[in-house]
């Protein structure tokens, strides 16, 4: 199991961060709660039942500690996290979709994850995912495109 | 417009992995450690009553010119995040009435939190730790916010932070909103932790890498009067 996880954690890791760093909204939080994500993987690896993949399971691990530190980050710096402020520079409107909106898309943009995977990392219906995932992109579009005109 | 939308979140994070297997290995053995100084911190807590007295001897010290200069720079940033269009307003602090609530004892030395009412109507905090040297601009090295004066539904307002100048450890504090006495805090291994709670306002110290669950609150005679978990902040 320990080779397992070292072996995810090789392969994934600019996924992990990555997408991470979006959930923290700033790139060294999500760095510092995908190396937290795994310690605690390492420590509960007798938790995992097999119902799943074991990436799955990874990932819900990570996408609850990026959150925490997003939380943290939020409730100490008075000022947009890198990730939102960058996304203000962009244009993108990102403050429009909910917080399970924007985990679905960052699961799905950044890590390529199937919706099956996204499901069991969020704890939420594969097609909850799909829906989410299709309302989060139809509100950017409708606000993108509503600028544009 | 999807490949405009793409575009976008192609550009939107830029967060390049830093691969070091052994720091989570290390991250993993570290946390098992780190309950054995817990156990150590709430011996320290009950038998050191002369720790508590030192907590009330700091209240009311008028803040020094340095952490004068931290509410300044919230005051700031709230007036910056208004003119960004981040939000219509911004709690700003009265950086006159600013003054020590506690002061705790940590690996790193003494540890402060320091309040001043916001103008809208709760109160502005920073926490900083004694031993630092100031800032080149004046200010003191720290963190510190100004929460919403309108209390949550759970009554207690808290968070738990790390920050780089203090890499060992995590400081817990926050807000209880209804009078109470104590608060507790309870770890991801079940243990708990009591803090001292002067003006609404509580602080701890932990080892790095501790998970809080729960805050509970409680009042003279024992009774649970305020809980928060830390799914609901």
């Amino acid at each position: 199991m320990v080779d397992e996880l070292e072996a995810l954690y090789r392969e994934r890791l600019p996924e992990f961060t990555r997408a991470a760093a979006a959930i923290a909204g700033d790139p060294e939080a999500g760095r510092d709660a995908v190396q937290d994500a795994f310690a605690k993987a390492l420590r509960k690896r007798r938790r995992f039942r097999g119902e799943g993949s074991l990436e799955a399971w990874v990932w819900r691990i990570v996408v609850n500690a990026a959150r925490d530190a997003g939380r943290r980050r939020r409730r100490r710096v008075a000022a947009p996290v890198p990730v939102e402020a960058r996304a203000q520079e962009l244009g993108l409107p990102l403050e429009l979709l909910t917080e399970r909106q924007r985990e679905v898309l960052f699961l799905h943009y950044f890590a390529d994850l199937d919706y099956t995977t996204i499901a069991l990392g969020l704890g939420i219906s594969t097609g909850t995912v799909g829906a989410t995932l299709s309302a989060a992109r139809e509100t950017l579009r409708g606000a993108l495109t509503k600028e544009a005109c | 417009m999807d490949a405009y939308l793409d575009g976008l979140l192609d550009e939107l994070v830029t967060a390049e992995p830093r691969e070091a297997w052994s720091d989570v290995l290390h991250r993993a053995r570290r946390s098992r450690r780190r309950y054995m100084a817990l156990a150590a911190l709430v011996g320290a807590l009950v038998l050191a009553p002369a720790a508590w007295a030192a907590v009330n001897a700091f209240e009311g010290t008028p803040a020094p010119p340095a952490i004068s200069e931290d509410f300044t720079q919230l005051n700031s940033m709230a007036d910056l995040a208004v003119q960004q269009g981040i939000a219509a307003k911004w709690p700003h602090a009265d950086v006159s009435k600013a003054h020590g609530v506690i002061e705790i004892q940590t690996a790193d030395g003494p540890e402060d939190v320091w309040t001043a009412p916001s103008d809208e109507g709760g109160q502005c905090y920073f926490i900083d730790w004694a031993n630092d040297p100031p800032e080149q601009d004046g200010s003191q090295y720290g963190f510190g916010g100004c929460p919403p004066a309108i209390p949550p539904a759970s009554n207690i307002s808290w968070g738990a932070a790390w920050i780089a100048g203090h890499p060992d450890l995590v400081t817990v504090d926050g807000n209880v909103y209804v009078d109470a006495s104590t608060v507790q805090v309870t770890l991801d291994d079940g243990s708990t932790v009591t803090l001292p709670l002067v003006e609404h306002v509580f602080l701890g110290s932990l080892p790095k890498g501790s998970v809080v669950d729960k805050v509970t609150a409680f009042d003279a005679a024992g009774n649970v009067v305020a809980r928060a978990t830390a799914a609901a902040g």
